[in-house]
């Protein structure tokens, strides 16, 4: 079985696999370096604190999908979603309910959530098609309900708690993401549940075998998301006044891109929340250098995409150097 | 005496299938019970009802005198029963640790962490205690099939079950691996857990069952002491008839040559490989893991390229460019991995065969014919007695046995010249076993030249005509195999190690 010297082997390519795997934190390191030589504007403090805010959407949403992934599903629900959540707790904030919109935001959020799950497990139906059917019920139920108009409310508190309040410096939407990101990374790093996470994002044939609740797993991670995406939808709409049916689309692209982009496997089964941290903090730190060297929002996606399959490819190298 | 462990009765039905039909079987406390049967006789539907992934549609599971009803393996595993499934259940992804505690993982702080430190403590001393040499510590994608199997016997073994379930947990263990798991078995026994062991090997079951019971076609045929049952009369009881095991040799000097191949080599994998494989001849490969055979193979079957060498084909000139180039001139190749490179499992049967001769059942327009091609499926079907109910069953749902029969049809279809087999039977039962063999040989006397690569020595002296001998990528020795026996294949597998290390 094992000899001395064959576990000595397996530990030195489990450290060449570390330090081939690392390529996406020496991609942050350049494009963070290199911003900061070009740009005066980019280094300063002040930038600092506005990428944070910019990207706490981005970060939670992010959060979620790293949840999904790892269980080796996929969620494209996730912008219509949060979309959705802002839209109906922007009228119940105008409708004047107080703070008791923040429970409707969440519970819209966390239905979805529940739909996805129920669907997956029940009419057995793939992730892809399950997330997409609640995507066209959410985009359809948020266009219903502004009739395409931008809502307005008035609740300077609400605003205050979800985005624009600052703590020691730090907006409160950053609080929130670091909330979410502390919250998330506990209970996948450090709990019996993120143990069988990981155990049923491996194998949900082997993990059902083994006596593991694959299907309540399944329910419990996409109500999850779903309930981060109501939080998602109030920090936009918090955050900008109003709130519009389109507010968030296409965040469930912005956040696949950040989860790969950190290393994480679509297949499922890895990933971390650390990883994903690195992969938002990548598209963040990026989307607000090119803005800040006034390089236009279409080229931005452009680059976004060229960078996707860099990193892949990268990733790819690395792991076959890992392999030999 | 109580029964540890009685299923009484027990009926399951899949579609289309009576996989049971009231089959009983008690475990006393402290033995080990062999159920052997054939690829499709019920073994693991009737073990998975214990362990229970599958609930029956009548019967009844009673332990320690207490009936009990399976919602799923938890519930199996919470009453004290453990399996040893025979497809690996590892967690690829995670470590030892994981795997082997997983379902159970130690917590602290009232539940809101895992108490790694415990997780691990605990993990590495179940595998200290069963004598398994590994870290707990160690990611199980780097870990060979057999430390993977050692890993799948400690998770069960970890609880202290009332019942052990082992479903061929032998298969992809090595020697020495294999002598851990008796050792631990023996123990086992001593402490009184009742174990029951499925498994194709002879050997092992005379070795270590107590008590064996016999399955055939969903119904239970005898039970007994061990002593009752000699191997002939186990083969009997599986199989429903006799099954005749001769030993072949025809003199090759007299046979055409097929295929020759001189000083073929590729780097790292085969040196210098010289030998001649006549038209109507079996000849058998064998050697240790690793020696090269299906190395060897792949250059033959032009899915790989050689450094150097060449090879001919009935005297021509033979560098094949890739597998449908080799094909196309008569020579087939069958993997040793049917489910990965021999078959599309989720396709029907007769897709499958049909997969090489497509071109074939052009009808209208060039479109395909499926009346030709399930004609086509039918008739290989029957040839090879493939135990499906239509050409258009899904090959999924057939047993290894079957499933084997459908990649040889396959390539029998296309009538090769040459027919380089690897490892035929793996995951066989003994009927289909003897079938294959006997296909081979008929093959082999209508002038198909057969390699046939094979690690059951016994198996190579049943089949071969020669048996060809590889060590360390080498050809140690070419024999008759009229002349050969296991030791002294043992003894040319061994040959060069010696050479090498000095």
């Amino acid at each position: 079985m094992t000899s001395p010297t064959a576990e000595l082997e397996r530990r030195a390519r489990l450290r060449r696999a570390m330090i081939a795997t690392s390529g996406i934190y020496i991609a942050f390191a350049v494009l963070v370096v290199a911003l900061a030589m070009i740009s005066p504007a980019f280094r300063s403090p002040d930038n600092l604190v506005n990428i944070g805010r910019q990207v706490a959407i981005l970060g939670i949403a992010s959060s979620a999908m790293t949840f999904v992934i790892i269980l080796g599903e996929i969620d494209l629900s996730v912008g219509a979603v949060a979309s959705v959540s802002g839209v109906i707790t922007a009228l119940a904030l105008s409708a004047g309910i107080g703070p008791l919109a923040i429970p409707v935001g969440l519970a819209v959020g966390a239905g979805f959530g529940l739909l996805n799950g129920l669907l997956i497990v029940y009419v057995a139906v793939p992730s892809f098609i399950a997330t997409l059917v609640s995507f066209f019920i959410a985009q359809g139920l948020a266009l219903t309900l502004t009739t395409g108009q931008t809502i307005l409310f008035a609740a300077d508190g609400f605003r205050l708690l979800f985005a624009t309040g600052s703590v020691l410096g730090f907006s409160s939407a950053f609080i929130w993401l670091v909330l979410v990101f502390g919250l998330m990374g506990w209970l996948l790093a450090r709990t019996r549940f993120g143990a069988h996470l990981y155990a049923i994002g491996g194998s949900q044939d082997n993990a059902r075998m083994l006596g593991l609740a694959v299907d309540r797993m399944k329910i419990v991670i996409f109500t999850l998301a779903g309930a981060l995406m109501g939080l998602v939808g109030m920090i936009l709409i918090a955050r900008i006044g109003n709130a519009r049916a389109d507010g968030a689309i296409g965040l469930e692209f912005d956040a696949i891109a950040a989860v790969v982009l950190g290393g994480t496997a679509l297949g499922g089964g890895y990933g971390s929340i650390l990883r994903t941290i690195v992969g938002v903090m990548l598209i963040g730190v990026m989307n607000n250098g090119l803005a800040i060297l006034n390089v236009d929002f279409n080229t931005q996606q452009i680059i976004k995409g060229v960078l996707v399959i860099a990193v892949v490819l990268v990733d790819r190298w690395a792991r076959n150097i890992k392999m030999n | 005496m109580t029964e540890s462990l009685e299923l009484h009765a027990v009926s399951k039905r899949f579609p289309g299938v009576l996989a049971l039909d009231g089959v009983s079987l008690r475990v006393l406390p402290g033995e080990v019970h062999a159920v052997m049967g054939e690829n499709g006789a019920g073994k693991s539907t009737l073990m998975k009802i214990a362990a229970g992934i599958h609930t029956p549609d009548s019967g009844s599971i009673v332990l320690d005198g207490q009936s009990l009803t399976f919602r799923g393996p938890h519930d199996a595993a919470l009453a004290g029963i453990s399996t040893v499934f025979q497809e690996l259940t590892v967690l690829e992804n995670r470590d030892v640790a994981h795997n082997v505690m997983v379902g159970r993982e130690p917590v602290r702080m009232g539940g809101l962490l895992v108490d790694r430190k415990s997780l691990y403590r605990q993990a590495q001393a179940v595998l200290d205690r069963l004598g398994i040499d590994l870290s707990a510590e160690t990611p199980v994608a780097s870990l060979s099939a057999g430390e993977r199997q050692m890993i799948e016997i400690a998770r069960a073994c970890a609880v202290n079950p009332k019942v052990l379930i082992l479903d061929e947990p032998t298969s992809s263990l090595g020697r020495e691996e294999e002598l851990v798991l008796f050792a631990l078995i023996d123990r086992l026994r001593g402490q009184g857990t009742s174990i029951i062991y499925i498994t194709h090997r002879m050997s092992e079951v005379f070795q270590l069952a107590d008590r064996i019971t016999v399955l055939r076609d969903g119904r239970r045929v005898a039970t007994g002491p061990t002593g009752d049952f000699s191997k002939d009369s186990l083969i009997k009881a599986m199989v429903g008839r006799d099954v005749p095991e001769r030993r072949h040799g025809v003199t090759v000097d007299n046979l055409p040559i097929a295929l020759e191949a001189a000083d073929l080599g590729r780097r790292g994998h085969v040196k210098n490989a010289t030998f001649t494989l006549h038209a109507g001849e079996v000849l058998g490969v064998a050697g240790l893991m690793g020696a090269g055979r299906t190395e060897l193979a792949r250059l033959l079957a032009g899915i790989d390229r050689p450094d150097h060498g060449h090879m001919r084909l009935f005297g021509e000139e033979f560098a094949p460019s890739g597998v449908k180039d080799a094909a196309a001139r008569g020579v087939a190749y069958v993997s040793e991995d049917r489910k990965q490179l021999g078959l599309l499992l989720s396709l029907t049967v007769a897709d499958n065969i049909a997969l090489p001769a497509l071109r074939r059942f052009s009808g209208l327009a060039g479109l395909l014919s499926f009346t030709k091609l399930r004609a086509f499926a039918r008739k290989w079907m029957e040839e090879l007695s493939v135990k499906a109910k239509t050409p258009d069953t899904v090959v999924n749902t057939l047993s290894g046995g079957n499933q084997q029969k459908v990649v040889l049809a396959k390539w029998l279809s296309t009538e090769p010249r040459v027919l380089l087999l690897d490892e035929p039977t793996r995951g066989v039962d003994v009927g289909a076993k003897a079938e294959i063999h006997q296909r081979i040989r008929n093959l082999a006397d209508s002038g198909v030249a057969v390699l046939a690569i094979s690690s059951e020595l016994p198996e190579i002296l049943a089949i071969s005509d020669r048996v060809l001998v590889m060590a360390q990528g080498r050809i140690a020795g070419i024999v008759n195999a009229e002349d050969a026996t296991e030791e002294s294949l043992l003894e040319l597998a061994f040959s060069e190690m010696g050479a090498d290390a000095a």
